[in-house]
Order: C-alpha cells, then structure tokens, then sequence
C-alpha cells in the first residue's frame, strides 16, 4: 500500500519534471510585468502566485524540479554508491584497513556538512551543476558506509554465511548474493530518505547563496528569493516549500515500503 | 483433596494473519497443595501459553482469553483480578520461572538489587531486610558465596547460576505455586541435572506445588507426580506417572515415548511419529491427532472427549471406550 | 561393518580465538581446541560428544576448513587437508560438507529454498538450466521434501523440513563425509526421530562417512559407531560407542551418562550430579581439566598438577584418567 502510494508520487514527480516545458505556462526566467505582476498572490492566472521579479512561480517550481530533483537523485547515486562500496570493503577486510577507513567515515560525520561543502564551494570560481552534486554526494556517503559496515559486520557471523563458504562459494559471490542483498534494505531506506535531505541542503546552499546561479530555477534558490519575504509574500517560499515536502515525502514512502517488500518475512 | 489452583475450560485464541490460531483450545487440569504436575507436550502444543496464560502474562491483543475460561487460585478467579489484587497474586501467590536464565534478567541491575525489588513489591520491609532475605533465598538455591553474589550482574554468572538467580527471584516471596516454563531446557546435561535436584529439593522444603512444562518425558518422569500430556491446544491424556509410562493410553503419548531416544534398552533407532503439529490456524476437524495416528478410523472424524481410561487415568481417545478400534 | 582403516585423521589439532578483555583491549588465548587427535573410518559414524565450550563445534568447523586451526594435521584419504588451497580446496569442498544445527541460521532469510539447494550445483558448475532443475527436484525428493517447497523461503518451512532443505543442499555436491553439527538439537522429539531415520537411510545408500555431533547422548547411541566425548577442548575419551556408552571409563562420561533422564519412572537411576559449572576455557585449571568438579573418589593432587594422557583403559577404548 505504502509503496504504491509513494512509487506513484516519485512517478508523479519525475513524470512534471521532465515534462515541466510543456506544462509550464510561461518561461521561468521570464519578468512578465515589473510594474504589476510582482508578488501577486496565488490567482487563477497565477496559481501559485508570483516573485519580486514579476516571474510565475508555478512555472518556477515545474523547471525547479527539473534541477532540484536530478541533483538529488545523482547526488544521493553517488553517496550510496561510494559508502556501499567503502562499507563493503571495511567491513569484510577488517583488520587495519577497516580502522583506518571508519576513522576517515568519523572525521566526515565529526566536521559539520554545510560548512566542508561552503569551503569547497568557495574554492571553485563558477559553481556547475556538475560541481554541487560532485560535492553534495562526495560527502553524503559517511553515514551510508557506516551502516552498510556493521550490516556486514554482522552477516559476515551469520550461519548462512559459513554454509556458503563451506560449499565453497567465492569470496565475490558470498558478498553479492548472500551479503549485498540483506544490506540492500537498509541501504535503500537511507537512499530514500537521502534524496529528501540533499534537496533540503541544495535549498539551504542558494539560501547562502552558493547554490545554481539566477535566473535558472531551483527549489534552493525559490525558497531562498521568498525567505525575506515571509510575511509579506509567503507563496513565494511556500510554493517550492511544498513542492519539498511533497519529495521527501513521497521518497520516505518509497523507502519505507521497499524495505518491507524487500523482507521475505513481513511480505 | 482440594484443588489449590484449579484451571477450567481455558481458551486463548490468537489473531494471526492466516486467522484465528486456537493455541490453547479447551485445557482443564487441577493442582493440590504440594503437588507436582507435569504439562508435557512439543513446540505448538500451546503448553507455554497455557503457562503464561495462568498469571495473565500474555499480552491482549493479540491473544484474546475466552472470557468463560476460568483459573482459579484459592478459589478467586485470576482472569478476574486486575491491578493492586493481580500483582499480588503475581510472585506471592503463584510465580514463574522461565526457560532462558539470560533474557529474564535485568542485564543492567545487580542481582541483589532484581530480588530485593521483587521482596519490596510485594512486602513492607525495609532495604535491610529485603537484602537479608535475598540473601538467605541466593544461600538456599546454592549459589556460592551469596551475600557477594548481590552485588553482581547477569553476565558475570554462568547459565547455572543464572537460573539459581531467576528460582531465587520467583521463590522470595514464598508462592504456594511455581511455573517452570521449560527450567533446565537451555541448559547442559551435568547443570539441568544439578538444577532439577535443586527443584526437587526445594519443593521438599518449601512444600509449594509445581507446574513444570517441558517436552522431555525424561524429566517429567524423574519429578512429576502427575502427568498431562498436550497435544494441538488440548490435554490428550493425563495420568500418574507411573501410569502414563506403564499403560499410556493415547496414541500420541505412545509415540511420543516410542521416539524419543534413550539410553536404557537396545541402541535400535526409535519410531518416528510421522507427519508435523499442524499450524493452530488449521486444526484437523475431528480428532486432532487422526492425520497423524497410525489406528484412526472412521469414529476419529467426531472429535473424542477426554474419556476416563482408568483410575485417575483420562485420554482423548476412542480406543478407550473401543479397545480393538475399528471393527474389522 | 567397517575396517578401522583410517580415512578421516586428526593429529594434535589445537585452535585458539583471541579474546579481548579489559579496558585495554588486552588478548588473551581462549583455548577451544586443545590437541586433539582422531581417527575415523570410511562408511563409519563417529559420534562427537560435549556440553557446551567443549570445542566440538570448533572442532568441526576445522575439519570443513571454515576454521583455520593454529597446530595440527588433518588428513583425509591420505591429502593434508590443512594445505589445500584454490582449486585443490574446492575440490575438497566436494568431498567433505557440512550440516548446521539451525537450520533457520544456515539457511539464508532472503532465498529460496530451491535456489538455496541449486546453489552447490552452480558453484561447483555441476548442473544449469533444466538440468538443474531436475537435480533439485531429485534432491528434495531424496530427503523427503516435497519439490513444491522449491519456491517456498525457509521461514515458510517447519523446523523438520528446514533441517532435510539443509541436508539436501550439502548433499548436492555429492560428497562421501558429512560434518553433522547438532543435527536434531533444534528439533522436536517425533520431529527428530524423522530425520534421524533420514539419515541413516542416506548413510546406507550414499555410504557416507558421519562425524556426528551432539550433546545427547541417547541420540549418540543411536547413529554413533564410535564416540569420543569432549571436555574443554580435549577429548577425555574415545572408543567403540557401545563400550564407552556401558562401561564409562572417565569419571565425566560417567557422570554425564547419569544425568541424562530415563523417560521411565521406574527405572529412575542414581544421578551422579556435578558440582559447579565447567571451567571457563580462557583459563583451563592446570592438571586435569576436568579435576575440579571430578567426584572420583582417588583424586589427589596428581590431578591437579599433571594432565593424565588419553590411555587405552580397555580394548580400543582410551580414557584421559590416571585412576580410571
């Protein structure tokens, strides 16, 4: 039930992503009217109103998608991807390697995220779409290789695991098929919740103002051309708001009804 | 001889997502002063949950306890009794010692400290007093060295002791009844024997009566004066010890005595009882044993009543009012 | 039935695990597998008995190779076991499986019990497709499975019939010796019996070759040829299994024979109860390990200082006693 509801939300997402030219109905950069049309609440003509630069913010929000969604998406790729990777090899090598890496993993959890970010950022000169989700995946993996190590840690004792061996199963196929697969739930609960979180931080960046560089959309930069306008103009903030919470949502929906799939015992 | 805790017509029926599992099905047994009962039966049986039924330990839902069944203790109804009355009942009345000596203990409290709240709980002593008592009850299940023995936590004490802990735990407040769910079963041969001599002993000495579940025979021979056989949610025969090993009158006691291996008599492999306890979503209609029952025959689709056998002797079989079973 | 001509060998082995104690991370040995020497023979069952922390277990996981024992030799059919490496180590695999005591434990949640069973046949490139398929089918039937359970997950499956899933998929590489590391332990008693005559049907049919373990010692008597009994990671005796389950020589299998109840009220024999627990493996006592809790009315301070050697006490029947 859970997961259909949040698959056909992420579907439902994706789909005016992708689709957000056809919908949109205007451009998203562009100022309709400086003179009348600037912070006009939500309308028929304008459903979610307009910004301070006379721009449709339903418009913005569809083309924000676009942005918002594929940086979270590939950011949280790549952190699962690396911390999968790193948490295997540590937690089945062991030894010296395994203290070495987990040290690493507790200095990236130790320094407050935001603040690595800031200082990379503030040492490229043009900040690329490339370049944040580089940096917003290249220090989300901590908190995925640490789980995803004590989950091997802990199948590496498993019974099944040295009846596999016994049979004479390759070190490659006793991680793949009898280790990898009983880490796939959690691993993929914290991917679904990480997608919600990437897009918060994004929004938190162009709030800073090191996030996508005006006029291109993203939810970060809405919320952050809103944020002073709180009381006057709340749709503006709100709009992409929504917009976030309606992600993260459908992403934990997701996360949560694919481990209970994923678990032979609870189907 | 009358009956100190005296169980009637006890049903628990759980929801499950298959449908109603009917665990304990219909369980009526009485317990004198000072007696020793057996309940003997396999896993699904609903042996444990008869056991945990009687100090309304289960928790409701899932289980859900008839409300015509009845267990009554001294002559009250402890389905009845809630609050202030339960918990009295609860350790002073009727305790229970469970089958795996590490999980019932409080691994962050010392042992001292896990008796002289059970003492406290249910008697006005002061902190001195309940840790002499605690005390004494640690020196009379033999632990070593008890007043020390307070001081120490579950995990620095063997399985053994452990169990010597948790039998001092249930014993400190005198019940007139113990619940042995399983006692010695986690436990290594030379350490159950060391445990069931301390059983015996003390139940000499404190003259309590006892419920002891197990599903060895072996045990419950060695230290039940009576014996009740479970078999799908209900007693399929009870009997005196002697009576049970000597004339077993229903089927599956009989099998049950034929499988199980011993170390008296020829090495020759034990029969077998074929077939598995059906799940108690899914009872066979008629008797429940007749999937299973090498004499069924066509009477064993009306499911039989436990019918007297002999003195004191009851089974839930039609060869007992039948002999020779089906008529050839 | 058999010759006593040796195929299984174990000299001396002894393992130890590094345990780490103290606030410092301080390792000290604990001791699982104290010099251990065993013969068995082909088609014969060897009976493993021991309470808990006797090392038969570790004992067991040597002779699989899924333990890497720090001393010692283990031979079968004339190749040192211990040297085997890559292919040569697979091959071995083939020959020598193991079967675990918890069937739910060994048997991985998140497969199916016929992958799990077609699983051996993939690794060792023994079967594929239809082939395969079959294979399984014949394997499930062998062991008294219905193949309809194929597409079941273990927890679908009774304890009895997770048991037969697990030997099935030890004997899909067709091997000639099985580890049975409590088989029956985890199972009921009309459950157990079941697959005790399973595998005594698959001994007589494949001509396996048993190292049975088990803390029961009726279940021994029934399927054990010979029996050496294990006490703190020694073996204490060891012999032919009628003789070492009548006439005990070691004060411990007396003692421990005794104390198995007799599901019969009148025949209710003298128990010999021990005291205490057995000793802690990371600190064995010095002499004979089993001195502390030993009731032998001739013990004196020999058995506190020297380790008594495992001696024949009657014909091909050897006790670790210096009084027995």
């Amino acid at each position: 039930m859970r997961i259909r509801l949040g698959l056909a939300l992420v579907l439902a997402l994706v789909a005016l992503a992708l689709f957000a030219p056809l919908l949109a109905p205007y451009p998203p950069a562009a100022q309709l009217d400086l003179e009348t049309l600037r912070n006009v609440p939500p309308s028929v003509a304008h459903p979610f109103g307009t910004d301070p630069y006379s721009r449709d913010l339903l418009s913005r929000v569809l083309h924000g998608a676009r942005l918002s969604l594929t940086i979270a998406l590939l950011a949280v790729a790549l952190a699962v991807t690396v911390g999968t990777a790193i948490g295997l090899a540590s937690g089945w090598a062991g030894g010296l390697a395994d203290t070495v890496l987990m040290r690493l993993v507790d200095a990236g959890l130790a320094v407050p995220k935001i603040f690595i970010v800031l200082v990379v950022l503030a040492l490229w000169e043009k900040v690329t779409v490339v370049a944040l989700i580089a940096i917003l995946g290249g220090t989300g993996w901590f908190g995925v290789s640490r789980i995803v190590r004590a989950e091997v840690r802990a199948a590496r004792d498993r019974e099944y695991v040295a009846a596999a061996r016994a049979l004479g199963a390759s070190a490659r196929r006793v991680v793949l098929r009898h280790v990898l697969p009983n880490v796939a739930a959690p691993v993929i609960v914290i991917a679904a919740m990480g997608v919600g979180q990437v897009v918060l931080l994004e929004a938190g960046l162009a709030y800073l103002g090191v996030g996508v560089p005006q006029p291109t959309p993203s939810w970060g930069n809405i919320i952050a051309d809103g944020q002073h306008l709180l009381l006057t103009a709340p749709w503006v903030a709100t709009s992409a708001g929504l917009a976030v919470v309606v992600t993260v949502l459908a992403f934990s929906l997701l996360g949560d009804g694919l481990r209970e799939h994923l678990d032979p015992r609870t189907r | 001889m009358t009956a100190l805790l005296e169980v009637r017509d006890l049903r628990v029926t759980f929801r499950t997502a298959d449908g109603p599992a009917r665990a304990v099905d219909g369980v009526s047994f009485a317990l004198a002063a000072g007696e020793t009962l057996a309940l003997v039966g396999e896993s699904g049986s609903g042996k444990t949950v008869t056991a945990l039924a009687l100090l309304r330990l289960l928790a409701e839902p899932p289980a859900d306890v008839d409300p015509a069944s009845r267990v009554l203790f001294e002559g009250r109804d402890v389905l009845q009794l809630d609050g202030e009355a339960l918990r009295r009942v609860r350790g002073a009345g009727m305790a229970m010692v469970f089958q795996e000596p590490m999980t019932s203990l409080n691994p962050v409290l010392s042992i001292g400290l896990q008796i002289t709240e059970t003492v406290q709980a249910h008697e006005r002593v002061t902190r001195r007093g309940a840790r002499d008592r605690a005390a004494d009850m640690l020196a009379l299940v033999g632990l070593p060295d008890p007043r020390a023995a307070l001081g120490r936590y579950p995990h620095e004490l063997s399985g053994g002791m452990r169990q010597r802990v948790l039998l001092a735990m249930a014993l400190v407040c005198r019940p007139r009844v113990l619940i042995a769910d399983e006692p010695t079963t986690a436990l290594d041969v030379t350490v159950q024997a060391q445990i069931l001599e301390l059983l015996a002993e003390l139940r000499e000495r404190l003259g309590m009566a006892m419920l002891l579940i197990t599903h060895n025979l072996g045990i419950a021979a060695g230290i039940a004066d009576r014996i009740a056989v479970m078999y799908g949610g209900q007693l399929v025969e009870t009997a005196s010890r002697q009576t049970l090993f000597r004339e077993p009158r229903h089927p599956y006691t009989l099998g049950l005595l034929r499988a199980a291996p011993r170390l008296d008599g020829p090495a020759a492999p034990t029969p077998a009882i074929p077939g598995a306890v059906p799940p108690a979503t899914a009872w066979p209609t008629g008797c429940r044993f007749r999937p299973r029952c090498p004499h069924a025959w066509a009477r064993c689709e009306t499911a039989p009543p436990l019918l007297e056998a002999a003195t004191a002797q009851q089974a839930r079989c039609w060869l007992v009012e039948q002999p020779g079973g089906a008529p050839a | 039935m058999s010759d006593r001509t040796p195929w299984l060998v174990v000299e001396r082995l002894r393992k130890t695990f590094p345990v780490a104690r103290g606030m410092f991370g301080r390792r000290v040995p604990l001791y699982a597998v104290t010099d251990v020497s065993l013969a068995v023979a082909r088609g014969e069952t060897l009976g493993l008995v021991g309470e808990s922390g006797s090392g038969k277990t570790t004992l067991a996981r040597c002779l699989v190779r899924l333990e890497t024992p720090d001393a010692g030799r283990i031979v079968y059919d004339g190749t040192d076991v211990l040297a085997l490496g890559g292919a040569a180590l697979r091959a071995f695999r083939r020959r020598v499986q193991i079967v675990f005591q918890d069937p739910y434990g060994s048997l991985n949640p998140r497969l199916r019990v016929g992958a799990a069973v077609r699983e051996p046949l993939e690794i060792h490139r023994l079967a594929r497709g239809q082939e395969a398929h079959d294979r399984v089918a014949a394997l499930f039937a062998e062991v008294g499975l219905d193949p309809a359970y194929r597409d079941r997950f273990p927890h679908e499956l009774s304890g009895g019939q997770r048991q037969r899933v697990g030997i099935a998929r030890a004997l899909a590489v067709g091997p000639e010796c099985l580890v049975l590391d409590e088989p029956v332990s985890a199972l009921d008693v009309s459950v157990q019996a079941q697959v005790l005559a399973l595998l005594r049907d698959l001994q007589r049919h494949r001509g396996l070759t048993y190292v049975f373990i088990a803390h029961d010692l009726a279940v021994v008597r029934q399927m054990a040829t010979r029996v050496a009994v294990m006490y703190l990671g020694r073996i204490v005796e060891e012999g032919p299994a009628d003789a070492v389950l009548a006439t005990p020589r070691h004060p411990y299998t007396v003692a421990l024979l005794s104390a198995v109840p007799v599901p019969d009220p009148a025949t209710q024999r003298r128990r010999i109860v021990l005291p205490g627990d057995p000793p802690s493996p990371l600190a064995p006592p010095p002499g004979c390990p089993f001195h502390p809790r030993c009731p032998h009315p001739q013990k004196d301070d020999r058995c506190r200082q020297e380790l008594p050697a495992l001696d024949e006490k009657a014909p091909d029947q050897r006790a670790r006693c210096h009084y027995a």
